[in-house]
């Protein structure tokens, strides 16, 4: 573990940037139709309870790594096995995230740049940020996280004024209630909301470990806001059809941007907050794929891994999926059953229901 | 050596899991095996960029072990 020290307004930070990222341009909850806007809020609200979770776990072991209490609520062998298997989760979903941004920006803004050159460039960033520690993520959070509002809330405005708003699109509110339940429990809790997961490697570097509960709660529940209003939004303007068809439903909102004849053609917030987002996303991912290697193999410099770690999440985002529709189905059909549920729902439960008969005990 | 044994097992492990996501979906080999697509349709310059990272990656830690060697032989 480096010796750095970050603070619950930097915490807040990273959780606002890191859970907005690309989910701001993608269709969450769209399975729920109309109500996506009330699917987003309620798997924010038991997001919450998965917060919960992972701090209780913490406060079982304040100070420390999760790679390193693992092991000691179950063992040496089946905790490091546990450990390796967690990091391995996070560079996984590295450079699926990679991926994303990759086939996005090649998809509709640089059609003759090839997939590698645009993967390659954004994991060098990232490999240097992981290579200069939390700190540093942490303040070109601080930056960056005004610039990403103003780009949203500018965003919000222009769809505004643009009076492309149909309300009709968005009723009937709740008309299958159990699909929208569904589509909760099977992929919204999970994408973005239970992958702040990868912030129980971080709450060890606060400064003040008492006030990660009030940072978090606040970060998920404006990032829940802002995500309900851009699905909302997406489909007042574009309608159900439409938005569950697009890939980037804000790209196409963003589009369809016009005011007074001459302000459109607005594509490049979205490639700002794409890039913005996705940066941050892999960052925090890639840093607590270091971290945690550093901590399980005993390594006396982090730093060192960032490289090496960069360049397996690099050549895994190129052969995770041989096309775009691939690694979208894989996302939504196989990810959240087989690898979210597990890693961000029942290790961590049972883990907690674990420290806790132990500490009972005690 | 460590830092590049540990990556290298991490990258096999990755890339057999993701293999192993494609059976679970039914996939038969040879369209598994079309996963590495966007790796056959890299054109050379592209290659080469890989090829020299990885070189980067390989160089430092065999020239970091040699030095360590030289300097206990000493």
């Amino acid at each position: 573990m480096e010796k750095a020290r970050i603070s619950a307004s930097q915490l807040f930070v990273l959780i606002v940037l890191f859970q907005l990222s690309n989910s701001f341009l993608l269709s969450l909850g769209i399975n729920g139709k109309q109500d996506a806007w009330l699917i987003i809020l309620i798997a924010m609200a038991i997001s919450m309870v998965l917060f919960f979770v992972y701090y209780a776990l913490y406060q079982y072991h304040p100070g420390i790594l999760p790679t390193e209490y693992i092991e000691e609520l179950i063992g040496k062998l089946l905790g490091r096995t546990l450990a390796f298997l967690y990091i391995l989760y996070f560079i996984t979903i590295a450079s699926r995230v990679l991926r994303d941004i990759g086939e996005t920006l090649v998809t509709f803004a640089y059609p003759e740049t090839p997939l590698f050159v645009m993967n390659a460039l954004m994991i060098f960033v990232v490999v240097y940020t992981v290579y200069k520690g939390i700190e540093n993520i942490a303040r070109t959070g601080e930056l960056l996280v005004v610039i990403m509002f103003l780009l949203i809330l500018s965003i919000f405005l222009l769809v505004v004024l643009t009076g492309l708003i149909d309300t009709s699109n968005l009723q009937p509110v709740l008309e299958n209630p159990s699909t929208v339940m569904k589509t909760v429990f099977t992929e919204t809790l999970y994408v973005p909301f239970g992958e702040i997961i990868i912030f129980t490697m971080i709450f060890s570097y606060l400064t003040q470990p008492k006030k990660v509960i009030k940072a978090g709660v606040l970060a998920i529940s404006v990032t829940g806001v802002i995500l309900a209003i851009t699905m909302a939004l997406n489909i007042s303007v574009l309608g159900v059809m439409l938005t569950s068809r697009s890939y980037f439903p804000m790209l196409t909102t963003i589009q369809s941007i016009e005011v007074g004849e001459f302000l459109e053609r607005l594509d490049v917030f979205f490639i700002l907050v794409l890039v913005i987002g996705g940066f941050f996303k892999v960052t925090v991912y890639t840093y607590g794929a270091v971290i945690g290697t550093a901590s399980l193999f005993k390594f006396k410099e982090p730093s060192k891994l960032a490289y090496p770690l960069g360049i397996v999440i690099l050549i895994l985002s190129m052969i995770i999926a041989s096309s775009y529709a691939e690694h979208i189905q894989e996302g939504l059909k196989v990810f959240p059953l087989y690898v979210h549920i597990p890693f961000q729902v029942i290790i961590p439960v049972s883990l907690l229901l674990i420290a806790f008969v132990k500490n009972r005990k005690k | 050596m460590k830092i590049l044994g540990i990556s290298l097992f991490m990258f096999i492990l990755l890339a057999g899991i993701s293999l192993g996501f494609d059976l679970l979906q039914g996939f038969n080999l040879s369209t598994i095996l079309k996963t590495f697509n966007p790796l056959y349709v890299m054109e050379l310059p592209e290659l080469t960029v890989l090829c020299l990272l990885i070189l980067i990656l390989i160089l430092r830690p065999v020239f970091s072990f040699l030095q360590k060697r030289q300097e206990k032989k000493r």
